[in-house]
């Protein structure tokens, strides 16, 4: 998380001087700008790949399980995004920038979907974290898809609106960050190994027993047979 | 309205809609509480009603307050006895949750998942609350009898009584000395 903010601060650094010396409507500003993109969202990717390990790491488990569902879950929004998305030569870019936000958003509430099914506990400075990325990237995912139909007329409310929130989502998430470090960490004392491979198929056995006679009970004139 | 703008539209729409579902829930087992199981609660109360529940629903049991009281306070005693009976089964639902969530916390206090035995469970769980629905609805409208949920209650506690057996055996395993695995965060 430390390098996605430096990241982000670089990029603002660069780009003022890029902005500055080269002016703003320039080809070189434009390709600064979206390389520097490019770096800050992979960089964003790998902060949010830590906060999904810093919260399901410990249960390795269910971890080991659920980072392969969200790899899948990422890869197919990035998809349905690209095949979406316009793929004319000045719309390809934000295409990618929108597919690569949408699989941000999905990734994340997939994780959160995960911790809620498995009643993890997930520690609040992290959760702040995790919903601010989610919502800046679907929020910059439905600003890439107005800028692709408006384009040029869009452009600069796209810019102001996405600094905006930019801005507010590093605000969050460095204050987290600070309030992350003062609280404790606990310690995860996993189970014995047979313990799930000798209970949990037996639960399964039985849910699938339980449902059987729903399925009878819900059939009209089997009951007398129950 | 453009066909990508709805599209993409709905989608976000559905992210941060699950995003308020599964975000916004707190948690209410700490971790330091799961490692020593005290967020599992197995005991089936449901069970010290069964007789009394049997009783209330026995059809001869209304013909004798029928004969007694008269139709009319008969049926009004039948409406009380099936919006208990209703209450009953809301509490086995229950109960099964709680059970539910054992199981959960167990699959993520192991070292190692089958990802087949998650989603069997996922599959068997969801349809599981699907059936009870219409069950109760089935129930509500007076189309079901004692037996089945006799059949019902017979089956969460069969559930809970393996589930305390684990439970015992995992609280025997973290008496320190025995084969246990640990991670540190």
């Amino acid at each position: 998380m430390y390098w996605y903010i430096l990241a982000g601060l670089l990029q603002s650094l660069v780009l003022s001087f890029v902005y500055a010396t080269r002016g703003f409507s320039s080809g070189f500003a434009f390709y600064t700008a979206w390389i520097s993109q490019g770096v800050v969202v992979f960089v964003r990717w790998l902060a949010v790949c830590g906060v999904c390990r810093a919260i399901l790491g410990p249960f390795r488990g269910i971890w080991a399980l659920t980072w392969r569902i969200l790899g899948v879950l990422g890869l197919a929004a990035m998809v349905t995004a690209l095949a979406l998305g316009k793929h004319d030569a000045s719309r390809i870019i934000t295409t990618f920038d929108l597919s690569l936000e949408l699989s941000i958003a999905s990734v994340l509430v997939g994780f959160f979907f995960f911790a809620r099914y498995y009643n993890v506990h997930i520690q609040s400075s992290l959760r702040s974290i995790g919903i601010a990325f989610c919502l800046y990237s679907s929020f910059r995912a439905f600003n890439d898809t107005f800028l692709q139909i408006l384009f040029r007329h869009y452009a600069a409310t796209w810019s102001l609106v996405d600094q905006i929130t930019y801005l507010a989502t590093l605000i969050l998430i460095a204050s987290s960050i600070y309030v992350l470090h003062s609280q404790e960490t606990s310690r995860i004392k996993l189970l014995p190994r047979q313990t799930y491979t000798e209970f949990i198929p037996r639960v399964n056995e039985r849910l699938a027993a339980l449902n059987d006679r729903l399925n009878q009970l819900l059939k009209p004139g089997t009951e007398s047979k129950l | 309205m453009n066909f990508l703008l709805l599209l993409v539209g709905m989608l976000i729409a559905i992210i941060l809609g699950l995003l308020v579902w599964t975000a916004g829930k707190k948690n209410t087992t700490a971790r330091d509480e799961i490692s020593q199981q005290k967020g599992i609660h197995l005991a089936c109360k449901h069970l010290t009603n069964l007789p009394q529940l049997r009783q209330a629903l026995e059809s001869s049991d209304f013909a004798y307050i029928e004969e007694r009281l008269g139709k009319r306070s008969a049926q009004k005693l039948q409406r009380e006895r099936r919006s208990v009976a209703l209450r009953y089964l809301e509490a086995l639902h229950e109960d099964f949750v709680h059970l539910m969530r054992a199981a959960q916390l167990i699959a993520s206090l192991s070292p190692e998942v089958k990802a087949t035995q998650e989603w069997k469970r996922f599959k068997l769980s969801l349809k599981f609350e699907m059936k009870y629905r219409l069950l109760k609805a089935k129930y509500s409208l007076g189309k079901l009898r004692f037996p089945a949920m006799w059949n019902l209650a017979i089956l969460v506690s069969t559930l809970a009584i393996d589930l305390e057996r684990v439970v015992n055996e995992m609280s025997a395993a973290a008496v320190p000395g025995r084969n246990e695995t640990s991670t540190d965060r």
